[in-house]
Formats: C-alpha cells, sequence, structure tokens
C-alpha cells in the first residue's frame, strides 16, 4: 500500500511563508543538530590531525659560512672544521622548489661565502640558498675530505623531497604529499631517503645512483611510498649519501 | 516554472535555508581552522594553507554527503521534504567550497615552482598504474568539474531548456562526483599515517549514502510489489475499480497504479472528485502525495500547481499533465485508465448524495 | 609535461568556443526558442559559466528546439 496523504499531515510549500507549526519545530531541531554536527565534525577532524613533526625554517638563525661548492651529485657546500667543530656538509637548495644547482656551477673555482636560511628537522638541515660570493683575496686553503664508504646497505624508509621533509611545508612527506615531492625533485631539489633503520646513528641520506650521478625520473613512481633500496652508504663529513641501484628497489607497502 | 526567469527568487523560506546553511558552514570552518588548533598535540602548527586546505576539503565532502542523504531521508519520512526544496543552493555552495579547497592546493603544493601550476597540478604524478602512490588530484579534478557543472546548471532555465530526460540524467553524475571524491580522499589523506577519526568519517558517510538509498529503494520495491495494479471492473466495460470514497481523506488524493510506469491520483476535494497523473511536469514530483490549495494540486516537493479540472498550472504558468475521466458508481471510484491529453478539461464527479 | 600543457591548451580553446556560444545564445538563441526568457535579462549572465562548460549540449538543444519547436521538450 502506497504512502498516502492525510488530511492532518503538515505539508510544507517552500514559497509559502507559513510553515506548518509542527514542521518548524522539527526543521529547528534539525537545523540545530546539523550545524551542531558540523561543528563537532570539525572540532574532531582539525584537533587529530598528524603532527608534522619540528622540522621548519629557521628564520631566526640565519646561515653564513665560507666553504667550497660541489656537485655530489647534488649541491653541496662543505664547510672546514674550525677550532671544536668538526667539518661539515650542507645540502642545498634554491628558493621554493627549486634547486642551488646554477649557483654551485658558477662558483666551482674556489671558497665562497654562502648565505641562506636553514631548513632543519632533527639532524637533517636544508640550506635554502640566498647569496653566494666568491671569497675575494687570501681564501684559506681548504680541500674537503673524500667520501668515507660504510659499506653496502639495504634499508627500508621512504624517498621524499628534502626540502619539504626538512620542514619548507608541514607535513611534507607522505602519499598526499606526493605529487607536491615529485614537483620538488623536477626543480631539482635533492631527493632524500628517510631510512626506518639507522646507519651509524643517522636515519636521513642525500640520494644518488649508485655510481653516484644524479637520479633521474625512474625514482618517481617510488616517491612517498614505503620501499626497501639496496646500495653503497658513504660518509661526506657528517652528510650520508646512499647510492642506491633503484632497479632493485622494491616497493614494500 | 513557465513564468520569467529571474536570477533567484527569493522568499523567506529560501532566505532561511541558505542563513542555516551559510551558519553551518562558517562554523565548521571557523572551528576547524581557529579553535581546534589549540588543541592539537602537534610540535609545531601545521601549515597554514594546508590546515584551510583540509579544512575546506572536508567541509565539502560532508556537504556532498548530507546533499545525498536529503533524497532518500524525504522518501523515507515525509517531515525532510524541506530540506530538498531549495538544495540547488546547497550544491552551489559545496562547489564553491570544494573550489576553495582546490585552489588552497594550487597555490601550495603546486605553487613556488618554475613549472605552472595547472601544468605542474596535471603532470607531477602521472603513476596512473599504482594503487597506492594513485594521482588521486585527478579524481579531485573530476569531481570538481562535475560539481560545476552541476551547479552552473541548477538554475530552472536549464530543466526547461535541456528538457527533463537529459537534466536529470546529467544531474545524476552526484554520484560520480560523491565517488570520485570518496575515491580521491581514499588514495590520498587517508594513506598517510593512520588517521582513525577521518577513516571512521569518511566509512560513516559511504554507509550512511549507501545505506539510506538501499533502504530506500527497498521500501519503494516493496511498496511497488504491494501495490495492485487496478482491476478492470466487473459491470461496466473498460473501466477500473480504483478504490472506495472513504479511502481518500478530504483534499488529498489516493494513488492508483496502472502500469509499472503509470500512476493515477484521484484526488477528493469540495465533493468532488479529479483525477490527473501521478508525475508533476517539474521533475516528476509524486503528485499524489501532495495536497489541494485553493483549488490546486499541489506538488509535495516544490510546490507546482495544478487545476483539478484539466491538469493545467494556474496562469500565468504554462504546465500541463494529463488527466483522466472518473465516474462513481455508489462508492465505488471507477477509472477511465486512458489518459486524455495534457490539459485536458475533465468535468470532476459530484460526489453529491451518493457518499 | 606536453600533455599536461596541450591538455590545459585543449581545455582553454574549450572554454573559449563556449564563451563565443554564450554569447551568439544569450543574445540570439535563448528568446527563439525559451518563451519564458523573452524579457528577462538579469538572470541571463547566470548561464555563461553553464553554456561554457556544455556548450556543445547547448547547440544541440538549440537546434532540436529550433527543428521541432515544443515538441522536443
Ligand atoms: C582540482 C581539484 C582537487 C585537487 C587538486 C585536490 C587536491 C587535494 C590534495 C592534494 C589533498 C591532500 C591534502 C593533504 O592531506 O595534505 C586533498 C585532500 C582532500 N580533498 Fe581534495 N582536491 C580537489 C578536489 C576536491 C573536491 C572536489 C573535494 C570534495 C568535494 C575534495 C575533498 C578533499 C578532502 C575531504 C580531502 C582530505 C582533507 C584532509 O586531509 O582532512 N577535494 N585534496
Ligand atoms: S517535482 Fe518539483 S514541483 Fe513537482
Amino acid at each position: 500500500m502506497s504512502w498516502r496523504q492525510t488530511k492532518d499531515a503538515p505539508f510544507y510549500v517552500g514559497y509559502l511563508n507559513a510553515v506548518p507549526k509542527q514542521l518548524v519545530m522539527f526543521l529547528v531541531v534539525f537545523s540545530v543538530c546539523f550545524a551542531g554536527g558540523l561543528g563537532i565534525a570539525a572540532l574532531a577532524l582539525s584537533s587529530t590531525q598528524n603532527d608534522p613533526g619540528n622540522g621548519g625554517f629557521q628564520w631566526g638563525n640565519r646561515f653564513e659560512n665560507v666553504g667550497v661548492l660541489e656537485l655530489r651529485p647534488y649541491p653541496v657546500l662543505r664547510v672546514p672544521a674550525d677550532g671544536e667543530t668538526p667539518a661539515r656538509t650542507y645540502m642545498l637548495a634554491g628558493q621554493g622548489k627549486r634547486g642551488a644547482f646554477s649557483q654551485a656551477e658558477k662558483n666551482q673555482d674556489g671558497p665562497v661565502t654562502l648565505r641562506g636560511v636553514p631548513v632543519n628537522r632533527g639532524d637533517l638541515t636544508m640550506i635554502q640558498v640566498g647569496r653566494v660570493e666568491a671569497v675575494e683575496g687570501n681564501a684559506p686553503d681548504f680541500t674537503p675530505a673524500g667520501p668515507v664508504p660504510l659499506g653496502r646497505w639495504k634499508l627500508t624508509g621512504e624517498i621524499c623531497d628534502g626540502k619539504c621533509y626538512a620542514g619548507a611545508m608541514r607535513p611534507g612527506r607522505g602519499l598526499a604529499h606526493k605529487a607536491c615531492a615529485d614537483l620538488c625533485l623536477t626543480g631539482g631539489i635533492p631527493p632524500v631517503f628517510v631510512s626506518s633503520g639507522p646507519v651509524e646513528n643517522r636515519n636521513f641520506f642525500l640520494m644518488a645512483d649508485q655510481d653516484g650521478n644524479l637520479i633521474g625520473d625512474e625514482i618517481k613512481p617510488l616517491l612517498a611510498l614505503y620501499v626497501e633500496l639496496e646500495g653503497d652508504v658513504e660518509r661526506l663529513d657528517d652528510l650520508m649519501v646512499f647510492k642506491v641501484d633503484l632497479a632493485k628497489a622494491r616497493i614494500l607497502k | 516554472m513557465s513564468v520569467q526567469y529571474t536570477p533567484v527568487i527569493w522568499n523567506r523560506n529560501k532566505i532561511f535555508y541558505d542563513a542555516v546553511l551559510l551558519i553551518a558552514v562558517a562554523l565548521y570552518l571557523y572551528i576547524y581552522i581557529r579553535v581546534a588548533p589549540g588543541y592539537e598535540d602537534v610540535t609545531k602548527p601545521i601549515d597554514g594553507a594546508i590546515l584551510r586546505m583540509r579544512a575546506f576539503g572536508s567541509c565539502a565532502f560532508l556537504m556532498l554527503t548530507v546533499i545525498l542523504c536529503i533524497g532518500p531521508l524525504a522518501r523515507l519520512d515525509r517531515r525532510f521534504l524541506p530540506l530538498l526544496y531549495n538544495r540547488r543552493h546547497f550544491g552551489v555552495m559545496t562547489a564553491g567550497i570544494a573550489a576553495v579547497h582546490a585552489n588552497y592546493v594550487l597555490t601550495w603544493y603546486y605553487n613556488f615552482s618554475p613549472t605552472d601550476k595547472y601544468v605542474a597540478l596535471l603532470s607531477s604524478n602521472t603513476n596512473y598504474g599504482q594503487v597506492l602512490g594513485f594521482p588521486f588530484e585527478t579524481l579531485g579534478i573530476a569531481a570538481l568539474l562535475i560539481l560545476f557543472v552541476l551547479a552552473a546548471t541548477s538554475h530552472d532555465f536549464w530543466l526547461s531548456f535541456l528538457g527533463a530526460p537529459i537534466w536529470k540524467a546529467l544531474h545524476m553524475f552526484i554520484y560520480a562526483a560523491y565517488a570520485c571524491v570518496v575515491l580521491h580522499v581514499a588514495l590520498g589523506a587517508l594513506q598517510g599515517a593512520g588517521d582513525p577519526i577521518f577513516t571512521s568519517v569518511v566509512a560513516a558517510s559511504v554507509v550512511l549514502v549507501s545505506g539510506l538509498h538501499f533502504a530506500t529503494g527497498r521500501m519503494e520495491a516493496r511498496r511497488d510489489r504491494g501495490e495492485e495494479t487496478a482491476k478492470a471492473s466487473l459491470q461496466e466495460k473498460g473501466w477500473l475499480v480504483a478504490g472506495e470514497l472513504d479511502e481518500i481523506d478530504d483534499d488529498c488524493a489516493k494513488v492508483v497504479t496502472l502500469s509499472d510506469d503509470e500512476r493515477v491520483a484521484i484526488f477528493k476535494y469540495d465533493g468532488k472528485l479529479s483525477a490527473i497523473t501521478n508525475a508533476c511536469a517539474h521533475q516528476n514530483g509524486p503528485l499524489g502525495e501532495g495536497k489541494v490549495l485553493w483549488g490546486c494540486i499541489t506538488c509535495p516537493w516544490h510546490g507546482y500547481q495544478y487545476n483539478l479540472s484539466d491538469g493545467r498550472a494556474p496562469a500565468p504558468f504554462t504546465e500541463k499533465i494529463s488527466t483522466y475521466k472518473l465516474k462513481l458508481i455508489g462508492s465505488t471510484i471507477l477509472l477511465d485508465p486512458n489518459a486524455l491529453p495534457p490539459g485536458t478539461h475533465v468535468d470532476p464527479v459530484e460526489i453529491g448524495e451518493a457518499a | 609535461m606536453q600533455s599536461a600543457a596541450l591538455l590545459l591548451e585543449l581545455g582553454r580553446w574549450y572554454l573559449m568556443a563556449g564563451g563565443v556560444v554564450a554569447a551568439a545564445f544569450l543574445v540570439f538563441g535563448i528568446d527563439r526558442v525559451e518563451p519564458s526568457a523573452r524579457g528577462s535579462y538579469a538572470f541571463r549572465p547566470l548561464l555563461i559559466p553553464g553554456i561554457c562548460l556544455i556548450w556543445p549540449l547547448v547547440l544541440y538543444r538549440w537546434f532540436t528546439l529550433e527543428k521541432h519547436g515544443e515538441d522536443a521538450r
């Protein structure tokens, strides 16, 4: 039997201003529940978002150092030891989603003064390069140390773009961020491997292909996924470099 | 309604409807963006642009969920019919909120790069062969385009110009949009490090939307099965027995099924009976579930009106629907199953002393 | 990258063609095929986005309504 309209049932006609009394109460209750429900949902969804970590731009702690620019294969700044502080190697990126290749290529001949802003998460530091100037006159004589091989490793973790993950975007990792990371790598930002297990207490690795050259588009399908990579690990001062054989990469999840 | 078109025909109920909608949406965004971060357990705050992007995205998703629930709710319980009345404004607002979400994505994730934003959006991730790592943004684009088309064709002009079949087919794409959004979220945001609350909200939305549609579908199917096709009259050749007079309330109707897709509404009013097709000329609303107001049949969905005697909308409107002939024998109503051309005048049957 | 740029270019042309159709339809067509629109002008700009998005459908309906009149509705 079909539903049947009755004489006493309230009947709503939108363009009539008079809304039946029985309906007014119902609609008011519904409106309150609707708005309240959305409010509660907002609170629940927003307050439980995942912690993007402590990475971020260190605006108050500008970077200025004298060192040598190298391509290994991504641009890095090698800073000599100074008294107590041992020699350091910094990864470099340009403004926005750009690499620092042009600055590094132009200043290969001698020591430079590099100014920029550090982006930092734990012991991962990426310098957003501001100004690079060749050091005039009596430059200190400095030859950076060669890489120290640490053997062959099989590591699991995620390939990120080194700048966003360091904190240029919060959050700056994960599948929701995959396309963004892809765009960063296209722009020349160095890929960084975030390992779930440490090598010499370090979890972040600048990536290169197995011969130590730049990685091409073959890395794209692996970005932001949980992967297992195999390759040689080297240490450049304090920076770990992972020379991976991407042909052997396995997607775990 | 075929009277001169205006951008929006405002009335008090629409203003109230939109006000509630705006308040609810503003409340959602305000709490998400301003209040809740105070309760977040984070080392450093989430980027403002990402926070707002998530606020607008999830808001659009929840709005889409509610929009899809209104239809079946109104079938299950007639008190929800007022929500149907101005649903198009709900849809337009949802498209707008979703557009803001997309714009935050474009001006944050796809900005700051030497590549053009739009090119970057389409070309950054092209791993269409992967499930994990699938370019879920493309699903968002598809959903947004659908929402735009539906919002842009929501004015009554489009219903009349495209014709009801095309317009309705077009607007069925709302389900495709919903499916795209669910996948957009499932393959994107939900792949992050387990977010049980958001996951349950999305799951609840899917269960609610499909559950309500399933329940309504079953209810209608049961109703169809329980509804007997009207039987031929034994005394009067060519007439069907439509029912008894006392089955119908004053100013209300009884719906008689002739075949699967032909139903007739028989109205009782002012001591008279008239029969017209059950399908409203506007969006096929069930006229037999409407009432007679000021001598006109009034559709329960959007309130289109028709004269009882000829199925024509009162001037200045021009809609017409089919009418049917009736006859009264004792207190039994007989119906001539042959529909008359839309707008044909039929003298109402006087109940008079027969009742 | 090229295919993305090509797609965007196509999209741009599609919308521009839609703009032309919108202008033609709102100035000439709508009065011929939609009696209720005669004399109503305020709501017409509201139709522009829709026409730009689905202009092939608009052209199709315009021609069928011209040819078959009200029967096509
Ligand atoms: C051009 C179209 C779109 C693009 C490019 C896009 C892009 C994105 C991206 C990149 C994310 C990941 C955000 C993150 O968690 O960091 C996201 C999340 C989301 N999007 Fe979209 N989207 C689009 C359209 C839509 C539409 C039309 C809807 C809904 C109607 C929608 C609903 C959502 C929701 C609910 C989320 C999850 C937000 C959260 O994490 O809380 N998106 N979108
Ligand atoms: S269906 Fe809209 S008024 Fe009848």
